[in-house]
């Protein structure tokens, strides 16, 4: 996994826990160091070693885990980057969605050797739409739960999300059906953008 | 000028487009009539002008300076540089260059000017509060956007990174290159020390002095190897103290040091410095109630960076020179030639 997420993963840790947490967490996974860096790459079955020394360490299970990490990428400050880009996309969570089609290629231009799934939106009508995600990467769907979930709190859309997971051959496929009840536009819903 | 460049957006078969086409197009343009007057501000120019509604009738001048070229600061100037890039700021809101280019209106219709986000889009997108649907769909905003915001991360990212590998450098190069015990020089540095003064444009007559202790086994063997590191530790700092900071000062062995003195031409000040340098280390010192007692005895060579010669060579001829000093009674020292 790229530096970037198993970064993210150091400070959804130390934020939610602490750094005694994060630190006892990569003993367990015997990692020979506390930081992770940035731009270098780590082999997938570290960040595995930190997911299942985290989950042993705090009683959880690995989705659950996943799950409020992906929630951490929006709601948290130190990823604050990853919240401005995803809320760039439009000023409501349907157009967010929208934008949801271009986040793979525009992550792959920035930082071309990022692993992030691809994904594909489709509208079955105005208040439900299908994401389909695909990643090579097994188990990480509920990731993407937890960040879906967060934006559509973060955009006063009060949504139900449906989860299933497809083990195909090559790569995971996670199928997320999601029904608008309710989005409230705010006068200035743009505001938020910065606004914490 | 104004002749030669038409509204690029007005079709030939004179269909305009009509505002709401341009809005979606150019949503930072804005059309002024022939003396100025704002006639129509697209949604994202609005914005960044805090027109909303939009004003129509005021002048693009009271809140529009345009930095370059500078001598714009009226609608007859603007007219004079269609079609040619422009920088302009926003007069209420300092810090925020904005590019910008102006197109006549067919029939006289005034002209429209087009801006965008320069180089300050990052800031402009946080100040405002700008998302995708403020940018025309089809430019590359977004994407400029991903790349300046993952740039600023990673930038961030290798400047610390940098930092420590650079640290974590310059201790290891100490490391390679000092005594651990007395922090003096090693042998490695005193060898980088005299190939560098070889490299100099300008030759220099130098000294070697190499210098072995007496009676040191004798400490180490009767007071034990504690007792034997303090006496060294001492040496250093007499040796330390005898040079100059441009010197050299390097223990090359058990209890050998060499010095490398700098621009001696005449022997006397060497003489007086080996004489200090004899005085002060068979000056007994008190360890835990016991006096230990050490001395020196030196060889010094005499040589020129023009001779071009190793420093194994010059600590060859030195060896000689001590082993004549050891030979004459210890605690003396004797040149070489």
């Amino acid at each position: 996994m790229h530096g970037m997420i198993n970064r993210g993963l150091q400070s959804y840790i130390c934020d939610t826990h602490s750094v005694d947490v994060w630190e006892e967490t990569c003993e367990r996974a015997k990692l020979p160091f506390y930081d992770f860096e940035y731009m270098l790459t780590y082999d997938d079955s570290t960040t595995e070693d930190l997911l299942s020394s985290f989950g042993a360490l705090t009683h959880r299970q690995r989705d659950e885990i996943l799950e409020d990490f992906g929630t951490y990428m929006v709601s948290g400050k130190a990823l604050n980057t990853m919240r401005r880009l995803l809320k760039f996309g439009g000023s409501s969570y349907v157009e967010f969605l929208h934008s949801l089609n271009f986040v793979y290629d525009r992550a792959k231009m920035a930082v071309p050797d990022l692993d992030i799934p691809t994904m594909e939106l489709v509208e079955n009508n105005p208040t439900q739409f299908v994401l389909y995600t695909r990643f090579r990467k097994r188990g990480f769907g509920p990731t993407l739960l937890g960040l879906l979930r967060a934006l559509a709190n973060d955009y006063n859309a009060l949504v139900s999300i449906a989860h299933s997971r497809r083990i195909l051959k090559h790569v995971d496929e996670d199928i997320f059906t999601i029904n608008l009840l309710c989005e409230k536009r705010r006068a200035n819903n743009t505001s938020e953008l910065v606004h914490d | 000028m104004g002749d030669l460049v038409s509204l690029p957006v007005i079709g030939r078969g004179g269909h305009a487009f009509d505002n709401t086409m341009l809005n979606l197009l150019l949503p930072m343009h804005v059309q002024l009539d022939q003396n100025g007057r704002i006639v129509h501000a697209g949604p994202t120019f609005a914005k960044l002008l805090a027109f909303e509604p939009v004003v129509v009738g005021e002048h693009l001048f009271d809140y529009i300076q345009f930095s370059y070229p500078k001598n714009i600061v009226t609608n007859k100037n603007l007219a004079a540089h269609f079609g040619m890039p422009l920088t302009a700021q926003i007069k209420t809101q300092s810090g925020f260059d904005l590019k910008a280019v102006a197109v006549a209106m067919p029939g006289n219709a005034g002209m429209l000017v087009n801006f965008v986000l320069g180089t300050s889009l990052k800031e402009a997108v946080s100040h405002w509060h700008l998302n995708s649907k403020d940018f025309s769909a089809a430019d590359p905003t977004v994407e400029m956007l991903y790349i300046i915001e993952v740039q600023s991360v990673l930038l961030e990212a290798s400047r610390s990174l940098n930092d420590r590998l650079n640290g974590q450098r310059e201790e290891a190069e100490e490391k390679a290159y000092t005594d651990p015990l007395t922090g003096l020089s090693n042998r490695r540095a005193l060898n980088r020390h005299i190939k560098r003064l070889h490299r100099r444009r300008v030759s220099v007559g130098f000294a070697v002095f190499l210098i072995d202790l007496d009676h040191f086994k004798l400490v180490n063997d009767t007071l034990g190897h504690a007792a034997g590191d303090q006496v060294l530790q001492k040496v250093a700092g007499i040796l330390l103290n005898e040079t100059r900071p441009t010197d050299i000062v390097a223990r090359t062995g058990g209890d050998e040091f060499v010095l490398v003195l700098e621009k001696t031409k005449d022997i006397s000040p060497l003489e007086a410095i080996a004489k200090r340098i004899i005085r002060k280390i068979e000056h007994p010192f008190l360890r835990e109630g016991q006096n230990c007692y050490v001395g020196a005895s030196i060889g010094i060579v005499r040589a020129h960076t023009k001779d071009n010669r190793s420093i194994d060579f010059h600590l060859q001829s030195a060896d000689e020179a001590l082993y004549d000093s050891k030979n004459n009674g210890r605690g003396t020292f004797r040149f070489v030639g």
